[in-house]
């Protein structure tokens, strides 16, 4: 076995057997310490939700929630989430987030469609009473090539108390 | 994907790190200390780095401390860029809050801002406002040193095996008056063309900017100028953008375009404080 736990120490020196939590259940999962959290659940867990768009943290598309905030998955290492609650747009069912962007027509090729379920969901989660500029703050990390930025913003504003008011929150 | 392959580690103290990055060199290895992780694996999955080993810092008590102790606000390396909205200066919140997006900000850490290779690192402009300890570990234990000796050329420059753990500023030396302004060519989330922080201190402007340089640094031209009160705000602030070195020619600007806006980005830092 190539893990190492100690107290809270964590070494992980070769391809092993982890376990994380994603979408609320244990799964266990091989990897290697090189492999991105992103890598992990679509090749490794099958949850394909999260997409591979630049692999470089500028698009979003493989945004998730790490502990109920949005990650770039291409951007953490799968080992760091050891411990940590990982939320995918597969858990994402039951939520009202999918029903208001296909409400306001907020996707087109839906490429970054689930990233942008991420953010949404974690914005109305933390900050229900968000306001306009905080809405445009969370969605600038998120990029749509098929540019449906209006609709997208308004099905977040949806989303939140305020309506995504200036005056909101 | 990254090709090459190494080993992670996430130690529980300052010494444990530092016995891990001394044991993975002495073995011929390349350890790298980790933060965030975003410079670490993009140049990774570009070749750019094939460290043997992260020793992830995040793990270390110290390095996610953020408190007021003993009259100093206490900053962990390892604190995100988010994180640092809570530390309740404004100026740092301001001016590490408009670094890269808001979902990697929950990512980049201070200390990997402050050591990183993007040499905008806009988090450092508040501490070089004010006097910053700098708490270093490494393999001979601890020690102390003030930012600006291992922050000489605008990068955090320690000795092999050392890691930043946490910045120290004296509580009564914040400014009282402060604000940081960023300007870009074209998108909100894009590098500098320049980012202002502006403070009062003792009745004298104190100014600090990024994106000019292809360093972080304080801008005393500019302070000598707008403190002299010689001629009109005006005068003032292109005498000191006159007296400063050649900024950088680049994609994102051209040096007389940089000048120009950093006349401006000063005129509005001054007339919004």
């Amino acid at each position: 076995m190539a893990i190492r736990v100690e107290e809270k120490s964590l070494s992980f020196t070769g391809p092993g057997e982890l376990s994380l939590r994603v979408n609320g259940g244990e799964r266990s999962v091989v990897m290697s310490p090189t492999d991105t959290l992103l890598h992990v659940l679509r090749s490794r867990l099958g949850l394909t939700g999260a997409k591979p768009g630049c692999e470089n943290g500028d698009c979003g598309a493989c945004t998730v929630l790490v502990d109920g905030g949005p990650i770039k998955s291409c951007m953490m290492l799968g080992v760091e989430a050891a411990g940590r609650e990982v939320t995918t747009v597969e858990g994402l069912r039951g939520s009202e987030v999918p029903r208001a962007f296909l409400k306001h027509w907020a996707l087109q090729c839906g490429y970054c469609t689930s990233g942008f379920l991420m953010v949404a969901e974690s914005l109305r989660r933390t900050h229900p009473d968000a306001t306009e500029i905080q809405i445009t703050e969370w969605l600038r990390s998120n990029l749509c090539r098929c540019t449906g930025y209006e609709e997208i913003r308004s099905a977040l504003s949806s989303l939140v108390k305020s309506g995504g008011g200036k005056d909101g929150g | 994907m990254i090709a090459q392959s190494f080993s992670y580690h996430r130690p529980a103290s300052w010494d444990e790190a530092a016995i891990l990055y001394a044991e993975e060199a002495k073995t011929g290895g390349t350890p790298m200390y980790y933060g965030g992780g975003t410079e670490i694996l993009t140049r990774a999955r570009l070749g750019e780095v094939a460290p043997s080993a992260v020793i992830d810092l995040k793990g270390i008590p110290e390095t996610r401390e953020l408190s007021r102790r003993r009259g100093n606000l206490v900053l962990g390396a390892a604190l995100t860029l988010a994180e640092l909205s809570d530390s309740g200066w404004s100026l740092l919140a301001q001016a590490s809050g408009r670094v890269a997006d808001h979902t990697t900000r929950r990512q980049i850490t201070l200390g990997g801002n402050l050591a990183g290779t993007v040499f905008y690192r806009e988090s450092a402009l508040p501490f070089l406002l004010v006097p910053t300890t700098a708490i270093v570990a490494g393999r001979n234990g601890t020690r102390r040193v003030d930012l600006a000796k291992v922050f000489e050329e605008g990068i955090l420059t320690l000795n092999d095996g050392e890691f930043l753990m946490a910045l120290e500023v004296p509580l009564d030396r914040l400014p009282e008056r402060s604000i940081a302004i960023k300007r870009t060519r074209l998108d909100w989330v894009d590098y500098p063309l320049v980012t202002v922080a502006l403070a009062e201190k003792d009745g004298e402007w104190i100014v600090a900017l990024s994106g000019y340089l292809d360093r972080p640094f304080r801008a005393h031209a500019v302070e000598r100028s707008l403190n002299d009160g010689m001629g009109t705000l005006a005068d003032r602030i292109r005498r000191g953008v006159e007296g400063l070195p050649e900024p950088l020619s680049d994609v994102h600007g051209s040096a007389a375009y940089r000048r120009f806006v950093l006349g401006w980005a000063l005129e509005d830092a001054l007339n919004v404080i």
